[in-house]
This record gives C-alpha cells, sequence and structure tokens, in this order.
C-alpha cells in the first residue's frame, strides 16, 4: 500500500501517544502449559521440560518458549466468570474471537476517531529473557507511535503502534510485543 | 503425519562464519492437519473457530478451510531462529506479517537469509530476511530477525541479553 505521511495528527490523538494499562500480573509459567505449548509447535527442546539438562544451560531452570507468555491473555483464569459461555449467551452465532473476549485492564482507552477499520499491518518482539518455571509474569500495553497518514487516493489513514510489555514481578522486562495496526 | 526435518546444529554457529547471502538450514514441518490445528488453539486457550469449526469456517467465513493460526506460524518462527542461535546465542529481534493462509495439508518451510553484519560491543549481530514458505513456494509469513551471535574468541552473548547502548559499527 502506497502512503505518505500527512502530518496532522490531531491533538486529541497525539495526547493518547504514552497511554498506558495498569501493569498487571498475566499469569504464572506452569510446567503443563510450557509442555502444551512446546509440543504444539513441535519442538523437543528439554529445557522446557528436563530441569538437569536445562540448570546445566545458560538459563539454570526450565524456561517457556519464547512467546510462551504472550498468550497468558487468551486464558480463562480459575474461579473467573465463563467468558466463552457469556459471549454465546449473548450471540450464537459468535464467532469465537479471542480479540472480542479481551477485556479488563488489558485494554486501552479506544482512540478518539472515526477510522475504525483495523488491518494488523505487522508485529515486532524483541525478546530479553525466557520467564522460567514457576515464575510470575506481568504486562501492560501502551500507545507506543500514531501517525497520521494519506493512503493512494488520498484519504486519511492511521498507523498505530501499540506495544505489551511482558515482565517478572522485579520489572525486569522479558520480551516486548510491538503490533502495528493501520486505520481507515 | 508431521515429518520433521530436524535442524543440523550441533555446535555453536558464530558470526565470524556467515557471509552476506548465506541461507541458512530450514526447518521443514508438514503436512499439517486439523489435531494439530487443534492441538494449538487448545494450548493457547484460542477459541476463535475458523481454527477448528470446519463448517463456520467454510460456509459462514467464506474460507477454504479451517486456517493454521497467525499466532503458530510466529510461535514456530521463533522456535526455528532460537535454535538457529542455540547454544549460546540469542534471538533479539523479529518481525513479520502474515499474508498467504496456511490450511491442513499445507507443509511449511522455516527459512533464513543473512542480509548483515555487524559488531556491537564485539557481539556480533546478524541481520537476517526470513520467511515460512509453503509447498507452493508461496511465502506466508516474511519478516526480519535479527540474531546476537558469539564471534570466535569473544565474549559469551549474556543472558539475560542486554540490548547494546551504542550504534552497532559494521
Amino acid at each position: 500500500m502506497s502512503t505518505s505521511d500527512s502530518g496532522t495528527l490531531p491533538p486529541e490523538l497525539q495526547a493518547m501517544i504514552g497511554t498506558q494499562t495498569e501493569r498487571t500480573r498475566a499469569g504464572v509459567v506452569e510446567a503443563d502449559g510450557v509442555r502444551r505449548f512446546s509440543q504444539a509447535i513441535m519442538d523437543p527442546d528439554p529445557c522446557y521440560w528436563d530441569a538437569h539438562f536445562a540448570g546445566a544451560t545458560r538459563y539454570g531452570a526450565v524456561v517457556a518458549p519464547p512467546l510462551y507468555c504472550t498468550h497468558f491473555g487468551l486464558k480463562t483464569p480459575a474461579g473467573a466468570p465463563d467468558r466463552l459461555d457469556a459471549a454465546f449467551a449473548h450471540d450464537p452465532d459468535f464467532d469465537g474471537s479471542s480479540v472480542a473476549m479481551a477485556s479488563g485492564p488489558q485494554t486501552l482507552p479506544k482512540l478518539p476517531t472515526t477510522l475504525v477499520r483495523i488491518l494488523n499491518a505487522g508485529n515486532e518482539i524483541e525478546l530479553r529473557r525466557y520467564p522460567s518455571l514457576g515464575e510470575e509474569v506481568f504486562s501492560h500495553m501502551r500507545y507506543a507511535e500514531i501517525t497520521a497518514k494519506q493512503d493512494k487516493e488520498g484519504r486519511p489513514m492511521l498507523v498505530v503502534a501499540i506495544e505489551t510489555i511482558y515482565s517478572t514481578a522485579r520489572e525486569e522486562v522479558l520480551c516486548i510485543v510491538r503490533t502495528s495496526q493501520i486505520r481507515r | 503425519m508431521v515429518a520433521m526435518e530436524p535442524l543440523q546444529v550441533p555446535s555453536q554457529r558464530y558470526f565470524d562464519e556467515l557471509a552476506l547471502g548465506d541461507i541458512l538450514p530450514t526447518l521443514v514441518i508438514g503436512p499439517l492437519t486439523t489435531a494439530h490445528v487443534m492441538r494449538w488453539s487448545a494450548a493457547i486457550e484460542n477459541w476463535h473457530r475458523i481454527h477448528y469449526d470446519q463448517a463456520f469456517a467454510i460456509y459462514h467465513e467464506g474460507l477454504p478451510n479451517v486456517l493454521v493460526q497467525g499466532s503458530w506460524k510466529q510461535s514456530l518462527l521463533c522456535r526455528y531462529l532460537k535454535d538457529l542461535c542455540l547454544p549460546g546465542g540469542w534471538l533479539w529481534k523479529v518481525g513479520f506479517q502474515h499474508r498467504a493462509m496456511v490450511v491442513p495439508g499445507d507443509t511449511v518451510t522455516c527459512w533464513a537469509r543473512v542480509t548483515g553484519k555487524r559488531l556491537a560491543e564485539d557481539l556480533g549481530h546478524v541481520e537476517l530476511e526470513v520467511g515460512m514458505r509453503l509447498q507452493s513456494g508461496v511465502e506466508t509469513c516474511p519478516g526480519k530477525a535479527t540474531l546476537v551471535l558469539p564471534a570466535r574468541g569473544g565474549p559469551a552473548v549474556p543472558y539475560p541479553f542486554v540490548p547494546p547502548p551504542s550504534p552497532a559499527r559494521e
């Protein structure tokens, strides 16, 4: 897609840059979750299950695969309301989309714009460390960048970069996921 | 049945050994089945019906079949790039786009090509063009990645990884 900078980001959108969610506990790294995840990507790496092997590596312990902690947001905690059941009760034709089920403190405020059609323009991931078995993972999201552009027909569009930062209880960054959205 | 072609990485890959244009070993997985797709949905608790409800995918969404998840593709690509670095390198950055659909019956090949090299803090930063090709040759997940590999005689790559404070030099 051919685009150009329009250079006219409205002040109400400019003010949203840097807006972030509360940093909350995303989950804890569990052996069975790591087993299912690593088996599903067909990764036989013993660092995900063999404490003796992993302990002799630089990790020093069993760890989770690179993007394991980025999927905590999809899981329904024990004792929480059944979001799936509630979604189908509201709409029997519900598509099961995880995005539609996301809610709570991990949701950024909506952008004040009439450009509501969203296209995923790609993901960038920066990795610092893999969380270890039993380690708690926290996360927060922020609007990292919002840029006003025009498509080749001169119609306005926005490029919105949303960062999700995953960290430990001591606020050590584990990984940063940057998702770019095009809003038209 | 999934046929996996294991990576040939019995020992550390060093920064010095790589040259611009080098094609790194591939990872081939497939043919994928609906069971593999469902296994990933269950593992991450993604209940989007286009990944396991074939009638919904075809008749409601107009898709050719249930779809292999983009999140599976990106996790597989990270697994591949992580393996290229073992045991002492680090997959620092990866970025990609989701293009062509992947469906049951497809076989995917993860690949990487060296496009840049530089030293930063005596660590070898290797820029890659990466992707995941279908058996037809169509690219489904084009992207870029940065691996940090040790140079021969150089320091070990720190873990946890610490991004370099200064611009890398050629």
